[in-house]
């Protein structure tokens, strides 16, 4: 699965994958434009109930 | 080898062992006179090794302007959809976490490229057609507002100008065909 860098965030980098996902991944010094072949994907956050 | 006190003395015996050892040693050694390593410095600067002015394949440079080519259309991706008021992080988080729910997005996208109307209703109102793509293609209306902004993500990049965006989503094919009226 290949996947395409989209945005930079200090924490995190949003990537297309090629089935369509936007997935959040960790930041591992990417490029906007990058394209990769492996990612770490960022666990999803669970809202806290206030 | 071993030592016969009988023969001799020891110390002659012992430089004349080492010695036939060095001798075998420098022969053994000879055949790799020929080779180079790569990590070797080169004659003109120390700093530098063979093995960083070898070829490595690959064209840095074109590679370099297929990135910056990709990050500009991106840029112009995020541009448009901030006009939407939406970011990739809203749509990383509402993405489809299940295949079948992405099924029913991609069928969503199958019955927008049937009917271009729907590009153009998208980009001119800025609202997603909510009523008549649920008709068309099928798919629960309550499953296309759970999903709106990611549907508007993928449907923008299927409008004109996102060539590169669309080729990296050459895998995106429907694979049960939307109900196209």
């Amino acid at each position: 699965m290949k996947y395409l860098v989209m945005e930079c965030h200090r924490g995190y980098a949003v990537v297309l994958d090629e089935e369509g996902r936007f997935l959040k991944a960790a930041n591992l010094n990417y490029t906007v434009g990058q394209e990769l072949t492996e990612i770490i994907t960022a666990p999803p956050v669970k809202k806290s109930p206030r | 080898m071993s030592y016969e006190k009988s023969r001799g003395a020891f110390l002659p015996y012992a430089a004349k062992c080492i010695r036939h050892r060095l001798i075998d040693y420098s022969r053994k050694e000879r055949r790799h006179t020929e080779t180079v390593s790569l990590y070797a410095p080169t004659d003109n600067d120390d700093k530098n090794t063979l093995i960083q002015r070898l070829d490595s394949g690959e064209d840095e440079i074109s590679r370099h302007m297929e990135i910056t080519a990709t990050g500009e259309e991106i840029f112009c991706f995020r541009r448009e959809l901030a006009s939407f008021g939406l970011s990739l992080t809203d749509i990383a988080e509402t993405c489809p976490k299940q295949e079948r729910t992405l099924k029913a997005c991609m069928r969503v996208l199958a019955y927008a490229k049937a009917t271009p109307i729907v590009f153009e209703v998208l980009l001119k109102t800025k609202k997603l057609p909510m009523k008549e793509i649920a008709a068309g293609s099928g798919v629960d209306r309550k499953t296309l507002e759970r999903h709106r902004k990611y549907l508007i993500a993928v449907l923008l990049a299927y409008t004109n100008g996102f060539e590169i965006i669309r080729g990296h989503l050459k895998q995106i094919e429907p694979r049960e065909g939307g109900r196209n009226r």
